[in-house]
């Protein structure tokens, strides 16, 4: 009768695969390395074809949401290994303060006003008419404003708190 | 494992985490996770970090196998 071990099919695969390929940290380090080089022409490859489309008047869903996808990989990757950086907007670090709250506002606003400029001019060029330019520069600066509050207000606090507990922790040798 | 030693020799030097992590050209947040065992740093970092303490590998990474498996 076969003896029964307590290795999952897991381990079981993980050994029999270690025991055929050669494998160490260095190979894995090069490994991983390759695999974001891999990422990076996956990266280039989206936005080309993202931009091609847009400049041929298509919408490309399919690479839209790959675009997203791997978006949220990095950021969760990140998380998952207590990366937490502070936003930086026009080349100016936010001011994590609680108080700082209106400073991190007009930042949020200058992206914001940058953002629905372009977005206004682009709609000017397609569309010819100053009604169109001054609705497209509002609406594009409240959807950027919001979506800046709404993404980096949370990493803001979360970088908060991260400090907070780094704090707490620097001199205790318990 | 807790890197302890890490945190009494930086305290011995009078740095607070983000001094350390500035001289070692890292973040605030490396050298946390070093000292509360989260991070594996690597070998030039480890040697840039007793550098700045004035400490050999073995004051600060070095433990005895009975140590490491608490």
């Amino acid at each position: 009768m076969m003896e029964k071990t307590n290795t999952t099919w897991k381990e079981r695969a993980s050994e029999k695969i270690l025991r055929t390929v050669p494998h160490d940290e260095r190979i894995s380090a090069v490994n991983n390395q390759g695999m974001a080089y891999c990422g990076m022409a996956a990266f280039a490859y989206v936005v080309i074809r993202l931009l091609y489309c847009g400049i041929k008047g298509a919408f490309a869903l399919p690479e839209f949401v790959l675009l997203m996808l791997m978006a949220y990989i990095l950021l969760h990757n990140a998380r998952k290994n207590g990366i937490c950086n502070l936003p930086v907007i026009m080349g100016k670090t936010l001011n994590p303060d609680k108080k700082a709250v209106w400073s991190r506002m007009g930042l949020y606003a200058l992206d914001a006003a940058i953002f629905a400029a372009c977005f206004a001019l682009i709609m000017l060029l397609q569309d010819h008419s100053v009604a169109g330019f001054l609705l497209s520069f509002f609406m594009g600066f409240f959807m950027d404003f919001v979506f800046q509050m709404a993404v980096k207000e949370p990493v803001v606090r979360k970088y908060r708190k991260q400090q907070e507990m780094l704090d707490a922790e620097e001199n205790d040798m318990t | 494992m807790r890197n302890l030693k890490l945190k009494a020799a930086r305290i011995e030097h009078d740095m607070n985490q983000e001094a350390l992590a500035q001289a070692v050209g890292v973040t605030r947040q490396t050298i946390g996770m070093i000292e509360s065992g989260n991070y594996n740093p690597t070998l030039n970092l480890c040697i840039a970090i007793c550098d700045v303490l004035g400490k050999t590998l073995n004051d600060l990474f070095w433990s005895e196998p009975s140590e490491r498996s608490k």
